[in-house]
Parts: structure tokens; C-alpha cells; sequence
């Protein structure tokens, strides 16, 4: 099977992110069913977890090394939120229209972070600077979302379930730049299949999640 | 911790994965659904019903009728919501309007027409609507908050929420604005919930924000539990008339009461939250699946069964809280002087008497005669004042206390309609319900009164007094 993808003449590393997406994707599904882990939806959680995986990545092979990508990931990612939160509270009481509003916000994110990659470069951090175009199209577009929830939930929530967000997208990361797991599944693509069983007893699972037992311990340990 | 408990009692609440998975899907209809979504239509379906909601004053759909819109046909006092919003967001309420046109929000800040123009720009842009699909703005009378609230919520307007499941209403909060919410009755900015007992609409447990338990409203001695819901009855009733209306099987409904025209509903809810568990210390899950195979054709069965399953006995709430007894304001009390001899007779329960005082002739049976016999003897003379009568029963107490040890706990100086006279307090033992327990009581004629024994507040301390009994 491995073979015949790489024979195919697609990139190593792209074989191997096509086949972690499921992966993460289920997983971020089990964080949010089972453990209660909330999140600022999939899309963002898979986006943070690929740019950790991205960064953490070798040039010439397809392992990613979770110590870089978590280095440079996470405060990266922090930037990003840091910054449009900045952005938002800047232009909060502007009364403008939703769209040109949230484009004013990128415009700042796209400026910080262009801020940042020049100073790092300066600073001899060459790693952050090898992100390409698309990646960081990626990174801008997560501010978007953020921005959205900021809008619509109150600043401490906001900020809680960011942390999950970034908490659940790293432990997704740990997971798929596990050197064994990645060699197992580049070798036998085919035990992926065994994520459809897992979503669906995931998808159909109806009982307390893991932060409800929490919530309600109250209630749990009542004498009654 | 116990695990077999804690597996017992995980049974009783419902969580997140199961009330979307079975609750709401398997009892809502897409189209039932849609109602509940959209506030005009939800007023509509009600309205054919006679369900009383808010008064809409106007809707606005879209850019052209914001441009045309006569800001100036707007009352001074009104509310502004999303058609399709979301966990009440941008709801904008205003009270009033100053000489300068601006109206004049909860907080007292003033809003300019160019201010509401651009939030309801913001409302038509989807800003507050499930992903941000453009919405449509509505106006509609604002609801003027019952008294029974005035001192419980903060500047804004409390709410009640039914959730109903199968035309029996299964559990309920009180909403109330807190100054941490900033006068909005929402639990995730720090409004108050009060669970509400289904039986007899008075409130039970609160929980500030996301799940602390509190007794008093925030920085008031003011206790959140026992406060009456006006209209009760009303306000189940109208919950199950909804849920025949829009055919939602399982959701929740939100109450306003208005000052003068009562309970008015102000939205219906598919995807009713879960903190309303945490807020009656009591899970859902188990009243829901309660209440799923039982049929109920009307109205009033629903309400019946909504108070007769799900209602707690209040009273033995408060007696398990506080632990302790509530007593009326008569009871029967035992006395127990000692010998084997235990008189029973009628008390009036008097909080506003600071200790408790029996009959001559009850003492005298309580074997208390030589006490009687020595006070009676003790005449003061009939002009003498406050401050003499103090120092002589002072000096009394000082020769007559250790003649009685055990017996006698002290003298007092009563001023009457009779004059100023000395009083003996004796000791006795009584029994009240349940507790029996030593206290004191003062002894003088009462035959010409209607009771022989009151028992005052000294004496009540292990007690709670209920009037209505």
C-alpha cells in the first residue's frame, strides 16, 4: 500500500497529514463526547493541530517533532488569539458592518504576525519563518472563528475554551507525531478503517460526558 | 466516594450527548423546530391560541425598511431582538427616552437612533443568528417587572423557564438579574437561577453563573429560597398550551411576568441548557423519563401531574436544610415536671414575646406552689417607679435565687397595664413536636387570657414558625 501511494509520486509528508486527518478529526470528536472537552469547532482544532504538525516537520522526511512544533506552535497560535483580541477591543464600539469589521480585525493579525516573523528573523528564529504561503493563510483564517465566538460568547468563556481548544489540538498533535504510530499507518493504511466502528460507538454514546460528572458532582455524590 | 452511588445517581442526570441524541431528536420535528426558532412565528402559533406574549410594536426585514423606518413611532419604552437569535444575544432593552431623544437603557446609558440603527444593522448581518445567516429584527413591548421581584433582581426583568416534555412541565428555574450580569437574566454573564418546586411554585436551591451555590441575593441579607412565583398555575398551564400548539415534545418555555397582565411567554427553546439541574439540585433525566410513557389528553392533567411527581414537599425541605421542626403559630406543648407528671395543654407559638410565660394555676400543677405563694405575698408598693423596682428586684433575686436552686432561673421586672410588678422565671421542661428540650417561662395570672401557655422567642430557637399552619 505504501508502495503504490509513493509510487503515485504524491509527497511523503502529504500521504501522511491525508491520513492523519481522520484521525484527528475522530479524535477531537472523542474529546468532545466522551471527555467534554469543548472546542471552537473541528475546522479550528484540525487547522491548529496541522500548523503544530507543519512547524514541527523536517524538511526532508515526514516526522514532525513534537517539541518544535509545540515551541513555536503554541505561541504562535497564542499570538494569533492575542491579536485579534486586541483588534477586537480596538474596534468593538466601531459601528460598522460585520464583514469590513472582521476584515479590519485580519488586517491587524496579518500585521502582527508580519511584525513578529520580521523580528523573529532578526532574532536568528528561523523556524517559525519556514512556514509557507498556505499555512499561513490557514493561521490568519483561524481568527476569523475566534473572532466570531468573541463576539457572541462573554470574554472569560471565550478564553476557557480557547485553552481547551489549543489543549485538545496539542494532544491531537502528540498523537499523530508519534514516530511508531505514523510508520504503522503509512505501512497498514487500512487499520484507519477501524475509525469508522469508533466514530459511530462515539456518535451513538449517550452517556455523561467526563466534565458533566464533574458539573453535576453536586448532584452525583448526593445522599438520596 | 462511593462508586455504586455515584452510578445510582448518574442515572438521574441528563447530560449533554443524550439530550441531543434522544431527547431533542426524537421528539422535535424540524418543523416544530423552526417555530421555536423563529420569534415572529412563535408569537403567531401562540397568539391563534390566545397564549399571551409580548405586544410586537414592529419588525424590521431588511436594509431598505431600516433606511425608511420612523424612529420617531417607537414608544419610550421597548425592547429590540434578533428574530433568530441565540442564548439572548443582542437583546437590547430600553426604559425610557430623555428631552434629547436618546433612550435610556437599564444601566442608564443613553442610546442615540444612530446607536439602535447600527445594532439592528448588526442584527440584520446575522450577527447574533445560528451561523450568521442574515436575520430580521423585531420590537416589542417592554414587560414591566412584577413587585414580588423588585427587591430580588437587578435593574433588568426576571424570567422563569418551564422545561416541558410529553405535556407535563418536569422541572423549572427563577431567573434573576444580578449586578455581575449587569441586569440581564442570563446564568453564563452571573445571573441568579433558583430552582423552583413544580407543586407549589416557590423557590427552593439557587446557583450563581455556571454552578455556585448561594443562599442570599449578592450582598443582601435577602434569602433566595421561598420566594412565591405569581400565577403558577398560569404559567404551567400556558407552558403545556404551547407545547400543544408547536408540537415540540421536549423543551423549554421562558416566562415574563408583566406587572399588570401577568405571565407572557417570550420564547420557546429546543435545545434547552442543563444548568436548570444544578439550580434545583436534582437531576432531569429521571422526571423525563418519568414523564415519557404517561398520556395526558388536557390541561389540567398535565398540571396535576407536574405537581404531583415532580413537587417536593417544601416544608420538609426547609426542615432538612435548616434542620429543623416548623411549627404553627398553635401548638399543643407537654410538660414534663419531673414526677412522672406530664401536663398537655394548648400554646400560642409568639415570636414577637422574647420568652415564653405559663398560668399561676399550670405552675401551681407543675409544683411550683411555694413559688406562687411567696410572689404573691410580694406587693410592691403601687407608686413606685422603673428604676426602684429594678434595684428591689435585684436584691430579691439575690435573697430568694438560692432558696430555689434548680428551680427558679431569675426575676424580671414587668411593666403592664396592671403596674410594675416582679415576675418569677421558673424552669420547666416541654416538649414541642418532636424535641424536647429544658427553657424557662414566666409565671402570672393568664385565666382571663385565651391561652394558658406562650411560648416565646427564647424558647424557639430550635424551631421555625409558619403562620399559615
Amino acid at each position: 500500500m505504501n508502495e503504490i501511494l509513493i509510487q503515485s509520486g504524491i509527497e511523503k509528508s502529504v500521504i501522511i497529514i491525508l491520513l492523519m486527518l481522520p484521525v484527528v478529526t475522530t479524535l477531537i470528536g472523542f474529546a468532545r463526547h466522551i471527555l467534554g472537552l469543548r472546542s471552537l469547532g473541528i475546522y479550528l482544532s484540525l487547522v491548529i493541530t496541522f500548523i503544530f504538525f507543519i512547524i514541527g516537520s523536517h524538511k526532508d522526511s515526514y516526522y514532525s517533532d513534537p517539541l518544535v512544533g509545540l515551541l513555536y506552535g503554541v505561541p504562535l497560535v497564542i499570538l494569533i488569539f492575542l491579536s485579534t483580541l486586541m483588534c477586537y477591543f480596538i474596534i468593538k464600539k466601531l459601528s460598522i458592518h460585520y464583514y469590513p469589521k472582521l476584515a479590519l480585525v485580519i488586517f491587524g493579525v496579518t500585521g502582527t504576525l508580519l511584525l513578529s516573523i520580521v523580528i523573529l528573523g532578526l532574532l536568528n528564529f528561523q523556524k517559525v519563518i519556514l512556514i509557507d504561503a498556505f499555512t499561513l493563510v490557514l493561521i490568519v483564517a483561524i481568527s476569523e472563528k475566534y473572532f466570531n465566538t468573541l463576539a457572541r460568547k462573554d470574554f472569560k468563556t471565550t478564553l476557557f475554551i480557547s485553552l481547551e481548544s489549543i489543549i485538545l489540538s496539542g494532544l491531537c498533535y502528540l498523537i499523530i507525531s508519534w514516530q511508531a504510530f505514523q510508520d504503522a499507518i503509512v505501512a497498514y493504511p487500512f487499520i484507519l478503517l477501524a475509525l469508522i466502528p469508533i466514530n459511530i460507538i462515539v456518535g451513538k454514546f449517550t452517556g455523561l460526558r467526563f466534565s458533566e460528572y464533574l458539573r453535576f458532582r453536586g448532584i452525583i455524590t448526593e445522599n438520596n | 466516594m462511593d462508586i455504586s452511588k455515584i452510578l445510582k445517581n448518574r442515572r438521574k442526570v441528563l447530560g449533554m450527548n443524550e439530550r441531543n441524541l434522544i431527547f431533542i431528536r426524537n421528539n422535535n420535528s424540524g418543523k416544530a423546530i423552526r417555530i421555536a426558532d423563529d420569534k415572529i412565528l412563535t408569537k403567531k402559533v401562540l397568539t391563534k391560541k390566545n397564549i399571551p406574549t409580548p405586544k410586537l410594536i414592529c419588525t424590521i426585514n431588511n436594509y431598505q425598511e431600516l433606511n425608511e423606518f420612523d424612529w420617531n413611532s417607537l414608544p419610550d419604552s421597548f425592547v429590540v431582538k434578533p428574530v433568530r437569535g441565540l442564548e439572548g444575544g443582542g437583546i437590547e432593552i430600553f426604559y425610557n427616552r430623555d428631552k434629547e431623544g436618546r433612550w435610556i437603557k437599564a444601566d442608564k446609558t443613553k442610546v442615540t437612533i444612530d446607536a439602535i440603527k447600527s445594532h439592528v444593522k448588526e442584527i440584520l448581518d446575522g450577527r447574533f443568528s445560528l451561523n450568521q445567516v442574515p436575520d430580521k429584527a423585531l420590537f416589542e413591548e417592554r414587560v414591566k417587572t412584577h413587585k414580588v421581584f423588585k427587591y430580588y433582581a437587578y435593574k433588568g426583568t426576571p424570567d422563569i423557564r418551564i422545561i416541558i416534555f410529553n405535556k407535563i412541565p418536569v422541572m423549572s428555574f427563577l431567573r434573576l438579574p444580578t449586578e455581575a450580569s449587569k441586569g440581564k437574566a442570563n446564568l453564563a454573564l452571573g445571573a441568579i437561577g433558583a430552582g423552583i418546586d413544580m407543586a407549589n411554585g416557590t423557590t427552593t436551591y439557587a446557583i450563581q453563573g455556571k454552578g455556585k451555590y448561594i443562599e442570599t441575593i449578592p450582598n443582601t441579607k435577602l434569602q433566595i429560597s421561598g420566594i412565591k412565583i405569581p400565577y403558577w398555575n398560569r404559567i404551567l398551564r400556558y407552558a403545556i398550551e404551547a407545547q400543544m400548539a408547536t408540537n415540540l415534545n421536549f423543551m423549554a418555555v421562558d416566562f415574563l411576568i408583566d406587572r399588570d397582565y401577568g405571565p407572557v411567554i417570550v420564547e420557546l427553546n429546543a435545545r434547552p441548557g442543563l444548568s436548570i439541574q444544578l439550580a434545583n439540585f436534582d437531576g432531569i433525566r429521571w422526571r423525563l423519563k418519568k414523564a415519557q410513557d404517561l398520556k395526558v389528553k388536557t390541561v389540567e392533567k398535565g398540571i396535576r401531574l407536574a405537581k404531583d411527581l415532580f413537587g417536593g414537599e417544601i416544608e420538609e425541605e426547609i426542615e432538612s436544610l435548616s434542620g429543623k421542626d416548623v411549627i404553627g403559630i398553635y401548638e399543643n406543648v407537654t410538660f414534663n415536671s419531673g414526677e412522672k407528671n406530664e401536663i398537655s395543654t394548648k400554646a400560642k407559638i409568639d415570636t414577637g414575646a422574647d420568652s415564653s410565660s405559663i398560668d399561676i394555676s399550670l405552675a401551681i400543677k407543675l409544683g411550683y406552689k411555694d413559688i406562687v405563694e411567696l410572689f404573691d405575698k410580694l406587693e410592691l408598693p403601687p407608686d413606685i417607679s422603673l428604676a426602684q423596682a429594678i434595684k428591689r428586684s435585684d436584691e430579691l433575686s439575690k435573697e430568694i435565687l438560692p432558696k430555689f436552686p434548680n428551680r427558679l432561673e431569675k426575676l424580671d421586672v414587668v411593666k403592664s397595664s396592671h403596674g410594675i410588678s416582679v415576675r418569677p422565671y421558673v424552669k420547666i421542661n416541654i416538649k414541642l413536636k418532636d424535641t424536647i428540650y429544658d427553657t424557662y417561662a414566666s409565671v402570672y395570672d393568664r385565666s382571663k387570657l385565651n391561652y394558658p401557655v406562650i411560648i416565646g422567642r427564647k424558647s424557639l430557637t430550635k424551631f421555625l414558625v409558619d403562620p399559615s399552619k
